[in-house]
């Protein structure tokens, strides 16, 4: 049942906010080192769907796998699922009161108890792949839009998770910081990791995605490789949306 | 003026890109600058100035001249400052006589006359009195007094008084000259109170022998808050175990130990200290019944009565049971963190490492003692006996603790127990758990809605009612749990806001790293939150060191009580300004301080993670 070659499994999945039914019957499977690209109007259950993925947001009807694991209200394989995926937010969600490198450090050491000294040198090790190496020690106060994403990239990548879900990373930042953390997300995608990615940014659908997907009023409404789907779209829904948007 | 040079304002010329670096003007600087800038900056401004200065003019000589200019601080009892008032009492009221009713015709006025001559014969009881308890004058008072009948002219007023001759009147006040003047240089705050009276105020009735004790506890609470108010010690680490283990500590040290001659270790005396558990559970099974009998026969207080003591029964063998499993573990667990941290240093011993070691050895077997041996002839406590077999602190009750050390006692503990209490409480009342929210909330709403002297007065009289017979806790701890649970009901509600402003993407940042509850909560929410109601949380310690005052109520003498006590206590009536401005400064001191600290804590948390 539970498709454990297959990085995340997604079944009927139906979710409703009190009665108003937000996600309707999704059915998804990514397979690992896949690369998702999901858009799709405001309001159609995109960030929905992804926060579903690593419990911030329960479903009600429907199953989830990750990685194997079942998600249920279990405690633990819900802590177990979210070790294996991070995530990046809209607006950064930095810890204020710690530095960029204790920011980094925080997981690794609490959660896989790794001794100070090996989680620190992880974080040092991708903070430089973020290209933001001189900034270790400044607060996220102190940093710029990119370069804070840039640390939240960074951040969940000291997990060393399998899976990478990004929720418009790059929706709160200026045009000139955008490019800066599309490169690292470009460059994370050819390393190989398995990423579903919210974004309006569809430049980098083309580049990047395996399969873009298009979401409205809660269901899947079309999935197809970026070509097809830029070039060929099949509904006239996906039509709208793209000749609005491109 | 060509393309390449201009001219300054004095004329000087300079070269486009060399302006030469000017002082600012005269009147923007200094002293006179900031006044313009801040006292004079508008009209509305230097109105407001002038408006303050005027009120300073009036107030700031009058009190000055009380409190310095013409207060005394001589003699051992109140006596000195009693004549003085009362010299200057009847010199102001005959000149306000004289200019206000020269003819005599005012009732109330007759009746202060009928006083002054009442008023000056006491002055020479008074003089007796102090005498006769001790008391000096100064010098120029007893010259002063030496020319000066008191008694005779105490008549004669009386005399002129029944004459309405006011004339003569006059002439007997003009004979008070000499003491009179004496008096008005000496008629203001009356510093003997506070010079005799300090150990009073502070200690109340604390054994006198045994006041060093509160002296060390008071310099080792002062090292205690070092590592826990300063981030940037040496040694914090250790500092801080130091600082949990105060409040033990500064326990033992005030209450008193006995180091009795004969030691048992407990459990030999386990039966005898746990008691009988089947019985105990066999009075709850009774007091159960009792509960349904009551409420068959609508007797619904009598069936709150069963409840609470069938609860008791139910809880107290496995209450009873767990301290004396705690009492056997604490000291192993010590004695294990201690043994692990010698032998888990990767470089061999420093000399920190021996230090740690010496004094986690130190406290383990501190513990031990405590924990394991009870005293033997007296079968129980090490604490609380009276009977000083080997030596030791003496035990000192705590219903002879009192004054500042009380207020100091009852408020730490309340700051103490009110912080993590509130944490829990507030993070309780957010649960997603039903009956842990539905707890949490009705116990903040129910004690918010109480005023803390009902809960103390509750506590104080009603609360061995509420248990079985002969139940009966130690007062002063009746007060602080009452306080402490009053506290932190408030504190959880401030807390509670922090928790809400905190952004939910710090929640969910935390939880998509695969943090759990608990150390979300400690490594991401906490900080944050806290920080966010610094100025909420020093308010309600502020509030509540002064709110201690209420235990006034249940007979406890802390600071004000001590003050008040001043006030009725017949060798320092009359002094009743002294006493309350005295207890109101020292008040100040202490909250003023965490004001400021508080106000310091945050500019340094600000700076920390801001540019």
């Amino acid at each position: 049942m539970s498709n454990s070659d297959k990085a995340i499994v997604i079944r009927d999945l139906n979710k409703w906010y009190g009665t108003f039914h937000v996600l309707k019957s999704i059915n998804l499977e990514v397979a690992e080192r896949e690369k998702i690209v999901v858009c799709g109007p405001s309001g159609s259950g995109k960030s929905t769907l992804i926060r579903c993925i690593n419990r911030l947001e329960e479903h009600q009807q429907g199953d989830i796998f990750v990685d194997g694991i079942e998600l249920t209200h279990d405690v633990k394989q819900i802590e177990a699922i979210r070790r294996e995926v991070g995530m990046v937010f809209q607006h950064f969600n930095l810890f204020p009161h710690l530095t960029v490198l204790e920011n980094c450090t925080l997981a690794p050491m609490w959660v896989r108890k790794t001794p100070k000294a090996e989680a620190e040198a992880t974080a040092m090790k991708y903070l430089e792949r973020v290209k933001i190496p001189e900034q270790a020690l400044k607060y996220p106060g102190q940093l710029s839009g990119g370069q804070q994403q840039r640390v939240a990239i960074a951040r969940s990548l000291c997990m060393s998770p399998k899976i990478m879900l990004f929720d418009e990373p790059t929706s709160a930042l200026d045009p000139e910081m955008i490019k800066e953390v599309l490169d690292t997300m470009v460059e994370l995608a050819n390393e190989g990791m398995t990423m579903i990615c919210v974004t309006h940014e569809m430049g980098f659908a083309k580049q990047v995605a395996d399969r873009v997907i298009f979401m409205d009023g809660g269901e899947i409404i079309e999935e197809n490789e970026p070509n097809q789907f830029f070039d060929n779209p099949q509904n006239e829904r996906t039509q709208l949306f793209l000749s609005q948007i491109l | 003026m060509s393309d390449t040079s201009r001219k300054l304002v004095d004329g000087t010329v300079y070269e486009v890109g060399s302006h030469p670096d000017l002082p600012p003007p005269a009147a923007s600087t200094g002293i006179v600058g900031w006044i313009r800038a801040n006292l004079f900056s508008s009209f509305l401004n230097s109105l407001l100035t002038l408006v303050v200065l005027a009120g300073l003019i009036l107030v700031v000589p009058g009190i000055y001249n009380w409190s310095v200019g013409s207060a005394t601080s001589h003699g051992e009892t109140n006596a000195t400052c009693d004549i003085a008032d009362k010299t200057a009492f009847v010199q102001t009221k005959w000149d306000r006589l004289n200019v206000e009713d020269p003819n005599f015709k005012n009732r109330t006025y007759k009746t202060l006359i009928a006083g002054m001559g009442n008023t000056v014969r006491a002055l020479g009881e008074i003089v007796e009195k102090g005498e006769r308890l001790g008391n000096t004058y100064p010098e120029e008072f007893v010259t002063a007094l030496g020319s000066v009948d008191l008694v005779a002219i105490g008549a004669a007023i009386d005399e002129a008084a029944a004459a309405k001759d006011l004339n003569a009147i006059d002439l007997q006040v003009q004979k008070l000259a000499p003491i009179a003047d004496w008096a008005n240089d000496n008629k203001g705050f009356c510093w003997t109170l506070i010079k005799k009276r300090a150990n009073y105020f502070a200690f109340y009735r604390y054994d006198k022998d045994q006041q060093w004790r509160v002296w060390l506890v008071w310099g080792l609470l002062a090292l205690a808050l070092i590592p826990l108010l300063f981030e940037k010690i040496p040694y914090r680490k250790e500092g801080l175990l130091y600082s949990l283990a105060f409040p033990f500590i500064a326990f033992v040290l005030l209450l008193g130990y006995q180091i009795p001659s004969g030691l048992n270790f407990i459990a030999l005396n386990a039966s005898s200290y746990l008691g009988n558990p089947l019985v105990s559970w066999g009075l709850a099974g009774s007091a159960i019944a009792k509960i349904f009998t009551n409420l068959f026969s609508f007797e619904i207080s009598a069936a709150i009565l069963s409840l609470a003591s069938a609860v008791y029964y139910l809880l107290s063998p496995i209450l009873l049971i767990a301290i004396f499993i705690l009492r056997l573990i604490a000291p192993l667990v010590v004695g294990w963190f201690v043994l692990r941290s010698l032998f888990n240093r990767n470089g061999g011993a420093s000399m920190v490492s021996l230090v740690r070691f010496g004094i986690g050895t130190f406290i383990a077997l501190l513990l031990a003692y405590f924990c394991w041996f009870d005293a033997a002839e007296t079968g129980g406590n090490l604490m609380v006996s009276d009977s000083i077999a080997g030596g030791g602190l003496s035990h000192v009750k705590t219903a002879d603790w009192g004054g500042l050390m009380l207020t100091m006692v009852i408020g730490i503990t309340g700051i103490i127990a009110s912080l993590p209490l509130g944490i829990v409480l507030a993070l309780g009342r957010r649960s997603k758990l039903r009956i842990i929210s539905i707890v949490c909330v009705g116990f903040i709403e129910f004690v918010r809605a109480v005023p803390l002297i009902t809960i103390l007065f509750m506590a104080s009289t009603m609360l061995p009612l509420f248990g079985p017979e002969g139940w009966n806790p130690d007062k002063l701890m009746r007060a602080l749990v009452g306080v402490a649970l009053f506290s932190s009901a408030y504190m959880a509600e401030v807390i509670r806001g922090g928790l809400q402003a905190l952004p939910k993407g710090q929640y969910e940042g935390a939880q998509s790293m695969g943090l759990s509850y608990w150390k979300m909560i400690y490594l991401v929410v906490l900080p944050q939150a806290l920080r966010i109601v610094i100025p909420g949380i020093v308010n309600t310690f502020i509030g509540l060191f002064k709110d201690t005052t209420l235990v006034i109520i249940i007979g406890m003498k802390d600071l004000l009580g001590a003050g008040v006590s001043s006030t009725t206590n017949a060798n320092w009536q009359g002094l009743d300004y002294e006493a309350y401005i005295t207890v109101a400064l020292i008040f100040f001191i202490f909250c003023f301080a965490m004001s400021r600290y508080s106000i310091w804590l945050e500019d340094k948390l600000k700076k920390a993670t801001t540019h």
